[in-house]
């Protein structure tokens, strides 16, 4: 037995001039995030057509719901463009919805072979006729269904019903790589996500502060990894020592521009790894005011770390918003464990609000903290987060022992 | 690891294996299960029944009952949840039911206060002073009509203070007396004065109090609770212990724990002045540490501490990063109770309650010996923790 799922690509539709590129990069993720099952992935128009095995079936869900770029999902029945054979489809999905009570139905059709003898207006009246005739428990109510019947007539027919909704956004890597500034909080992985839904492909950046965190702080971010590489199809995570980076930068005589100054130093330290990797971007959680290093004048100094644009997704949105996605996408309860991050030991009592640019620019430069950034990019340790690893932090592990071996990196 | 150095006895001790083997040899002979009526529940019964004397002997408690439970905390629990079999009769003659404990707590009783809180039981809190000590007038003072339960621990698990339970209890009686109330039901969590101090002399007046086995190398998951008369317990089953605490006794728990009372009795004054010894070594050796300090101050042999738990603050490193840094290099100590370490506690919730400024309680961590503790265990925390201070002092 297979399953066919009938995919919807969202936003790729629109462009123009390259939308073969992006056509190519979606179909590209499908391909690569189902390694390791049995699958044919067909192209057509506007629709992506996947057969798989029955019992791979929920996993290969899994994998369009988690791919940026798909805007919907339904299991589809394929049928020859005849309307009996039609109609039949429409009636064995019907009864299933029937059989988990369903009572009202309606019924869309698409028509773009024009060939097909019913226009798109009788091939639905036709095929609400034959439900209800089939299915007494079952009435037609166009305004409020509890489920629609979709037919869409064009190579073959297809007939489904329940589409459910994809990540939507642009195909990872389609905008090209980014660095992803991850911490253990609740901000920076919300940012990648949105972020890989914007077409970056991600590779993320974690600063690690032996002893004055924990390896249970660094396990946080691992595992948060683990989860945004679904998402992602894939990551690559730096961990990289900054604990001497912060014990200079406390030996300095203005305990007040600590937090500052870690942030301008690890903006750094991104911008070095985005280079080595080739990224364009660097990505960040900041929301404009959350904390004292978030003020208009901080970011001003972070980003003079960097040439490269620094995107931070979240700089408007409200910190219970951020928090609802985080639950959705299930990084939230990990984030909440109580493993403090540096920035919480480290931060002074009194941060500065409204630094003065060049003043603390040179501040900066008068720690030279070259030497260590530099120290540290060289002991960093690249950890690779696969889609197994993903499926299993979803706990799907019956589907992660495919991907055992590590990926080579795009 | 290049050390293997254990402080960090109050969090738990390493059992005694020669004791806990007999143990273990006895309760396999003796399979039955203690409440069957045949030879084999007769034969358990009787074990149980030997430990059970064993152990208050080893307390020098002349009265009273003891019940085996399944640890320190929920001995701890069965005073505080008698309470809510009053619920209903409180509430229909439009009375509170009120509980006092004290702010220095340990989780068992401070988080199960609080849970109490949601039922509609009123709780206090009562301050210590600045060393930690819970000051009986400032308990007296907060008895009222509704008073039901007062709840006050004889040795902090933080910072070794013990507390004046005898003057506590005083007081207790002489506010009843004034209110024409019935005296509250006065518990003590026991559980670190055991195997450190005369219960019995310690503890007197205390209606009920708790004690936990592998503080004193015995197993862990056992504990005991001691009752001046039997209590009506919420927790209901098939009756045993006396019907306070249902279900099969652990058998081999209660002798383990037994055996290792009577060793810990026994060796009670031994232990003692081998904890002040070290003491002395710790005290001393802080005071070379620049920039170190005990929290609260104390001198050796100070009256008012137990010398085996001891807090020490290094202002300018926080206590978990000083605690792993130990670690890294063999050396387990703790930033307090191992269990609020679990439960994460957002602050130093003891050290706050005595008005230790933040960034002392935010640096401190305990250090806390017993009986196989080594001098040279001393000296090596001492010169690694000065050593690390040095180096991650920010």
């Amino acid at each position: 037995m297979r399953t066919l799922f009938l995919i919807k690509p969202g936003e790729i539709e629109l462009k123009l001039g390259n939308k073969r590129e992006f056509v190519h990069r979606l179909k590209e993720q499908i391909q690569k995030r189902l390694h390791g099952i049995h699958f044919d992935l067909e192209e057509y128009p506007g629709r992506f057509f996947l057969s798989v095995e029955a019992q791979d079936a929920d996993f290969a869900l899994f994998i369009l719901q988690h791919c940026p770029g798909v805007n919907g999902i339904a299991q589809a029945i394929k049928s020859e463009k005849q309307t009996e054979r039609i109609l039949q489809a429409a009636i064995e999905i019907a009864s299933k919805e029937a059989g988990r009570g369903a009572r009202r139905f309606k019924v869309e059709t698409r028509r773009s072979d024009k060939s097909f003898p019913l226009d798109s207006y009788g091939m639905s009246a036709a095929t609400g006729n034959a439900v209800t005739q089939a299915l007494s428990s079952l009435s037609v109510d166009v305004h409020n269904p509890d489920f629609v019947i979709e037919i869409e007539i064009r190579e073959r027919a297809y007939i489904y019903a329940n589409t459910s909704p994809g990540p939507r956004g642009l195909p990872v890597g389609s905008q090209g790589k980014g660095v992803l500034l991850l911490s253990g909080g609740i901000d920076s992985p919300v940012a990648g996500y949105m972020m890989s839904r914007r077409g970056l492909a991600l590779e993320a950046v974690y600063f690690h502060t032996y002893p004055y965190t924990s390896i249970e702080a660094q396990q946080k971010v691992e595992r948060l990894a683990a989860r945004l590489a679904a998402w992602t199809g894939g990551l690559y995570l730096w961990v990289v020592p900054f604990t001497e980076v912060q014990q200079k930068i406390a030996k300095g005589l203005r305990e007040e521009a600590n937090t500052l100054m870690l942030r301008m130093a690890m903006m750094k330290a991104a911008d070095a790894i985005a280079s080595r990797i080739k990224a364009r971007t660097i990505v960040t959680g900041e929301s404009l005011g959350q904390v004292a290093s978030q003020t208009a004048e901080n970011l001003r100094l972070s980003q003079s770390m960097t040439s490269l644009p620094v995107l931070r997704p979240l700089i408007g949105i409200d910190k219970e918003e951020t928090i609802a996605t985080a639950r959705r996408i299930g990084t939230y309860d990990i984030s909440i464990l109580p493993y403090e991050d540096c920035c919480v030991l480290f931060s002074p009592k009194h941060p500065l609000l409204k630094p003065n640019f060049e003043d603390l620019r040179a501040y900066y430069s008068s720690l030279e903290l070259e030497s260590e950034i530099l120290k540290a990019l060289d002991k960093a340790e690249e950890k690779f987060f696969s889609f197994g690893d993903a499926l299993k932090a979803y706990g799907l592990d019956r589907y992660a022992n495919f991907w055992n071996t590590g990926s080579i990196r795009e | 690891m290049t050390h293997d150095v254990y402080l960090d006895w109050a969090a738990t001790t390493p059992a005694d294996s020669e004791l806990m083997r007999s143990a273990l040899e006895i309760s396999l002979a003796s399979y039955g299960n203690p409440s069957s009526s045949h030879w084999a529940g007769k034969q358990a019964s009787n074990i149980l029944e030997e430990s059970r004397q064993r152990f208050l002997a080893a307390l020098g408690m002349n009265h009273g009952s003891l019940i085996f439970t399944a640890g320190g905390t929920e001995a701890d629990h069965i005073p505080m949840l008698a309470l809510l079999k009053h619920l209903k009769r409180a509430a229909s003659q439009g009375k509170n039911i009120h509980i006092i404990i004290s702010g220095i707590e340990h989780a068992a009783i401070d988080c199960q206060a609080r849970m109490l809180q949601k039922t509609g039981i009123e709780v206090t809190w009562v301050a210590p002073d600045t060393r930690g000590h819970i000051m009986p007038e400032a308990v007296a003072s907060h008895i009222r009509k509704e008073t039901a339960l007062i709840c006050i621990m004889a040795v902090n698990n933080e910072t070794g203070a013990i507390q004046n339970i005898r003057g506590i209890s005083t007081l207790i009686d002489d506010a009843a007396r004034t209110l024409k109330i019935k005296r509250p039901w006065f518990h003590v969590d026991g559980i670190q004065m055991l195997g450190k101090l005369p219960v019995a002399e310690y503890c007197l007046g205390a209606d009920s109090i708790a004690f936990s086995a592998h503080k004193i190398r015995g197993p862990k998951g056992t504990g005991a609770l001691w009752l001046s008369r039997p209590l009506e317990s919420f927790v209901c089953g098939g009756g045993q212990e006396k019907g306070m605490r249902p279900g099969t006794e652990n058998l081999f728990g209660a002798l383990a724990f037994s055996l290792a009372g009577e060793k810990a009795q026994q060796m009670l004054e031994t232990y003692a002045a081998h904890a002040q010894a070290l003491e002395l070594r710790l005290l001393e050796g802080v005071t070379r540490i620049k920039g170190a300090m005990v929290v609260p101050e104390r001198k050796p042999k100070d009256s008012g501490f137990v010398p085996s738990i001891i807090s020490l603050s290094f202002p300018g490193l926080g206590g978990e990063t000083m605690v792993r840094a130990l670690s890294d290099r063999g050396i387990a100590i703790s930033t307090g109770s191992a269990c609020s370490s679990r439960y994460k506690e957002k602050e130093r919730r003891i050290l706050k309650a005595m008005g230790v400024p933040e960034d002392i309680s935010f640096s401190a961590v305990r250090v806390s010996t017993g009986a196989l503790t080594s001098e040279h265990e001393i000296d090596i925390f001492l010169e690694q923790a000065e050593d690390l201070y040095r180096r991650l002092k920010t």
